[in-house]
């Protein structure tokens, strides 16, 4: 219908009305004006009655207006409302009608580096029920009967409007069989409830990588505010999720979102102001997310994770409390991190069709000691020795040390005088001892003179810049969610930090710089970040970027979509003499300081060089810490471990190692022999 | 069906009454129009017939979707209001404007029926019902007050002929007016509205001076805005209910409430506009049908039939009332009797009123009350006074020559 034939018709119905109205008032042959019914026909009509219709008049004629203005403002609110806001009425008329369904897209599969299934998908038989199955208290209880739950959990769930207000709601996954056949042959009891088979998130390997997996849960409202703040601003790129969607929480899960969410169905339904369905309009099938390969080799990660249980039971043995560890594992060549675990561990599949807050309080809690948290990229700890060469590397390059620089360590270092005398691990004192024989055994008093040394340079900061050069105090940037920076302290830091002691306390000291060069005090590392510094030793310099992410497949037919790459991360430049004389140190610490350590790796086919580490914490059994890599004439595999409260590094964390490194090398540790040593 | 028993009926009257009442003076009168044209105003009876028919096809709409709507009980409203109608309509009116002071018994009266224990009925909360025992239909007095009341109003007013002298006199149709008035916010505020209204207009019309008027309305708005404002305020005396507070504010802003009267005004305004130039035709009122728009048959009927019919339609249905009101005001041009010009202000102010009320509230321009569309929505009660309204015109059309 055209604009000038609609007004035509709206100016003729009013002309109309006008046109009655008028000839009902002034134009008909009875019009009041002219005559009234029997005016003509009264003779005696006195001076004040005639006055009196007069007044009659003009007061009718008020009410005339009063009655007409009512009119017209009814029909021009008509015009405005059904004519100009037509469009928009509708709309909201169509929107109260129309609902829009989504059916979850099942979730990509994410694969280790040989293709084995890590997380897939399984089916899942789901019991749903329409909103107003909750006002049936009879219905609820038979179905709760049937589903072998509580009624008032039934209800419950039913009565849950995380789904939005007129979708069906979720009463029950994973029904078995036998229950949805019942529900199917008596479907005529049970109006409202219909069955729906979904996809679920299955473990294959159970808990194995977990903490690189991470988990998928509904998305809280946090997370959908923000994704709703997203879809609302610039080009709107991403999914929209609505509540109820499962979204990756932490992980992978959480890193490859994007690529892992699929895109949901959609069901256009009608329905009416009880949310019954009225009829069905477009649909729109889910599309399955793509799949993930990571770099993780699922042998190099169960290993690892033996490994750490491994380690914890032996620093256990030897009467330490051994409650948290993590280790990585990264391919010298490429940055690739082939093994991540973290102890404690949780089962993801926790998390399907919403886990229970009992289940919640016991991951979250202090108690449980965090099991959610990945340790290997979120937990910071006390480097201990391990960062010594690093610290040698700094008094070569400032030359404050030569290849034959030797001090005599006698115990106690007395280097800032007798009052401030430092402790050697070895009390009874190495005796001279040169760079790559304190590196070899993780000579102290070397390394408080180190810091002495560069205290008393023009670069007073000259290990924090080394340190901070090769990485520590930032993240590395792999693809997992929740990486910490770790924190290199210096005199700006120490003196912000203590802001409640007094001056003298917050003043950088030289004992804060050997503490420093031994890698105690106030340093805090990675396990991650550790592993990218051997990684960077292991390659003289070059340190690859670490991640986790192999490829993607595309979603139709074979090839991927996208493939990692080897990425540098940092390329260091060091003399090559300093970097020989510290992996030579570093074999050496496998094999010459102590033949109980030698013991264990006497067996492989390769040479490992590595650090041991073992770092004090206030009121706390110490963290045990071992860095390596193998071979060490020609690296292919860098690892880190730490274990908490887990005592020396070379009786606890060593053993995880050793554990991984057997598996690659296929030669299982022989030795159950312990380091003597209490090597800081 | 119902309203060709009306016109039968009244044909049939015709004929057999016709011998008696061929008097000369309405040939005379009457001109060229025949002998029923001089009894019967068509102006006024054509509108009426056609609302009704609207009505019930309005109603008949509803009952496709809502349980209550029930068709045979509004045909069965129409035919009591028929049968009130006519015979009001051979009943000599006048009569009436000596006996003010009976008049305000039958309101008190009426007034008081719905506390009477046998004949009481609440539900949904509503107070002032009466449920009539054998045939079983539910009446809200209050309804007939407003009729009552005008004639009562009117009867005060035709004393003074035309000019109200003194303002002692003025004061005292002012108190005596508020009677009723004062008896009905007790009951019902939105019915007690309307007669004040309608009361209004006769009182103005029976000769008031603007210097009394004016500041009586001034009076009047203030008072009810110190009602409002102490309503609203904790601590000071409550006089209006806790909902009809909330009806001013969602009417002020609709978001407000959304679950509640905010969410009925939104839906009556989704109703009236997606209705749009044509509507959406019988029985496709997806807003009232489907259930989104609550009391679709009662209060917001206009919402439906604006939904069913569009722009058109209610275009139509307006100039049928203006048909209908404007046909009265020229009765009451034409009228010389001045208590028949004052019940027919009354009549005319009192549909007037109402139909700015109901249609306005279902488009968000005025506050949502429990007031009828007149002949459109759903309920016996309000049914039976508006035929009986029309009556009343019609009674004074056909009395129209002066007290023999």
């Amino acid at each position: 219908m055209n604009q000038v034939g609609v007004v035509l018709v709206i100016l003729a119905i009013v002309a109309v009305i006008l046109f009655v109205v008028l000839w009902l008032l002034f134009l008909g042959k009875k019009g009041p004006i002219r005559l009234s019914v029997s005016k003509p026909r009264v003779n005696t009509e006195s001076a004040n009655e005639a006055g009196t219709n007069k007044d009659f008049k003009g007061r009718l004629f008020g009410l005339s207006i009063f009655s007409g203005s009512i009119f017209t403002v009814l029909a021009a609110r008509l015009w405005s409302m059904q004519l100009l806001g037509n469009q928009d009425y509708s709309k909201a008329a169509q929107a109260n009608a129309t609902r829009t369904v989504t059916t979850p897209a099942p979730r990509g599969r994410i694969l280790d580096r040989n293709g084995v299934e890590l997380v897939a998908n399984r089916p899942s038989l789901c019991v749903l029920a329409s909103p107003e199955v909750a006002d049936d208290a009879n219905e609820v209880a038979h179905l709760a009967l049937v589903l072998g739950m509580p009624k008032e959990a039934a209800a419950r769930k039913i009565k849950d409007t995380t789904n939005g207000s007129s979708g069906f709601r979720l009463v029950a996954s994973d029904v078995d069989r036998q229950s949805v056949a019942y529900i199917q042959e008596h479907i005529d009891s049970f109006p409202g409830i219909s069955i729906q088979e979904r996809a679920e998130r299955s473990y294959p390997q159970a808990e194995t990588a977990a903490h690189v997996l991470g988990y998928a849960g509904s998305i809280t409202q946090e997370q959908l505010d923000k994704n709703k703040e997203k879809q609302d601003s610039d080009e709107a790129e991403g999914i929209s999720y609505q509540a109820g969607d499962t979204i990756g929480q932490s992980g992978v899960e959480y890193q490859y979102e994007s690529v892992l969410a699929g895109v949901p169905g959609e069901q256009e339904i009608y329905v009416d102001a009880s949310g019954k369905v009225l009829g069905y309009g477009n649909a729109t099938d889910p599309t399955p997310g793509s799949d993930v390969t990571l770099t993780i080799d699922v042998n190099i990660q169960k290993a690892a994770e033996e490994g750490l249980k491994i380690a914890i039971q032996k620093a256990k043995n030897q009467g330490k409390k051994g409650t948290a560890g993590a280790i990585c594992i990264l391919s010298a060549k490429t940055g690739e991190v082939l093994g991540m675990a973290s102890y404690p561990e949780y089962n993801p599949a926790i998390f399907n069709g919403g886990i229970s807050s009992d289940d919640w309080e016991a991951l979250a809690g202090e108690k449980s000691g965090y099991p959610l948290m990945n340790r290997a990229v979120s937990g910071t700890y006390v480097s201990a020795s391990t960062i010594k060469p690093l610290s040698a590397l700094t008094a070569l390059d400032n030359e404050l040390f030569t290849y034959d620089t030797a001090i005599d360590c006698v115990g106690l270092w007395t280097g800032f005088g007798k009052d401030y005398g430092q402790w050697c691990w070895k009390h009874s004192g190495h005796g001279w001892m040169n760079l790559r024989n304190g590196l070899v055994n993780s000579c102290n008093s070397v390394f408080y003179e180190i810091g002495k040394r560069v205290w008393l340079s023009d670069n007073k900061e000259a290990l924090q810049d080394k340190f901070k050069e090769w990485g520590l105090g930032s993240k590395t940037g792999i693809d997992l969610p929740a990486e910490a920076e770790g924190r290199v302290p210096t005199p700006e830091w120490k003196w912000n930090y203590f802001t409640s002691s007094s001056d003298e306390d917050r003043a950088w000291k030289g004992g804060d710089n050997t503490n420093l060069a031994v890698g105690q005090g106030d340093i805090l590392v990675t396990p991650l970040q550790m592993a990218t510094i051997y990684l960077g030793v292991a390659n003289s310099g070059t340190i690859y970027k670490p991640h986790v992410l192999k490829s993607v497949s595309s979603k139709e037919g074979e090839g991927s979509v996208i493939e990692s790459q080897t990425e540098v991360l940092k390329q260091i430049a060091e003399n090559p003499g300093y970097m020989q004389l510290v992996q030579s140190g570093l074999q050496g610490v496998i094999y010459e300081e102590d033949l109980a350590v030698a013991a264990h790796f006497k067996n492989l086919p390769v040479k490992v060089a590595g650090k041991t580490g073992t770092g004090e914490v206030k009121g706390k059994d110490p963290n045990s810490w071992f860095c390596c890599y193998a071979p060490a004439d020609d690296p292919q595999y860098v690892m880190s471990v730490v274990i908490e409260e887990g005592g020396f590094g070379a009786n606890s964390a060593m053993f995880a190692a050793r554990n991984v490194l057997g598996l690659i090398y296929g030669v299982p540790d022989s030795s159950s022999a312990l380091s003597q040593n209490a090597i800081m | 069906m119902q309203s060709m028993n009306k016109q039968k009926g009244f044909s049939r009257k015709y004929r057999s009454a016709a011998p008696k009442l061929s008097k000369s003076v309405y040939k005379v009168s009457s001109g060229k129009t025949s002998r029923l044209g001089s009894k019967l105003s068509f102006q006024v009876f054509l509108p009426t017939v056609f609302l009704t028919i609207l009505g019930l096809i309005t109603v008949w709409s509803a009952s496709l979707t809502i349980v209550d709507a029930s068709v045979p009980r509004q045909l069965l409203a129409v035919l009591i209001g028929g049968v009130a109608a006519y015979f009001m309509w051979r009943f000599d009116y006048r009569e009436l404007s000596d006996y003010t002071t009976a008049l305000l018994i039958t309101d008190i009266i009426l007034f008081i029926l719905p506390m009477i224990p046998g004949l009481s009925y609440s539900a949904k909360g509503m107070e002032g019902w009466i449920s009539i025992p054998l045939i079983g239909l539910r009446l809200q007095p209050s309804e007939l007050m407003k009729l009552v009341t005008i004639f009562y109003v009117a009867g005060l007013g035709t004393k003074f002929n035309g000019h109200i002298k003194t303002f002692g006199d003025y004061v005292k149709i002012c108190a005596q007016f508020l009677i009723p008035v004062a008896l009905l916010i007790t009951q019902d505020l939105g019915t007690a509205l309307i007669v004040l209204v309608a009361g209004a207009a006769i009182i103005i019309c029976s000769g008031a001076k603007k210097e009394w008027v004016i500041p009586t309305i001034v009076l009047f708005v203030c008072v009810v805005a110190l009602v409002v404002f102490t309503s609203m305020l904790p601590g000071l005396p409550h006089l209006l209910h806790d909902y009809q507070i909330k009806r001013l504010l969602v009417f002020v802003d609709p978001s407000l409430d959304p679950s509640g009267d905010g969410y009925n005004l939104q839906q009556a305004n989704i109703a009236v506009g997606s209705g749009g130039f044509l509507g959406k035709g019988i029985g496709n009122a997806t807003q009232a049908g489907q259930g989104f728009l609550p009391e679709a048959h009662t209060d917001f009927a206009f919402a439906l039939f604006a939904e069913q019919f569009g722009f058109v339609g209610c275009v139509g249905l307006l100039g049928l009332y203006a048909w209908l009101i404007f046909a009265t005001i020229r009765l009451a041009f034409d009228i010389e009797d001045i208590f028949a010009k004052l019940v027919l202000v009354g009549i005319v102010a009192m549909w007037s009123f109402q139909i700015l009320e109901n249609i306005g509230m279902c488009m968000g321009i005025m506050p949502i009350t429990g007031i009828p569309l007149p002949f459109i929505s759903y309920g016996a009660t309000s049914m039976v006074v508006q035929l009986f309204s029309v009556g009343v015109v019609e009674s004074i059309y056909r009395h129209r020559k002066k007290a023999a």
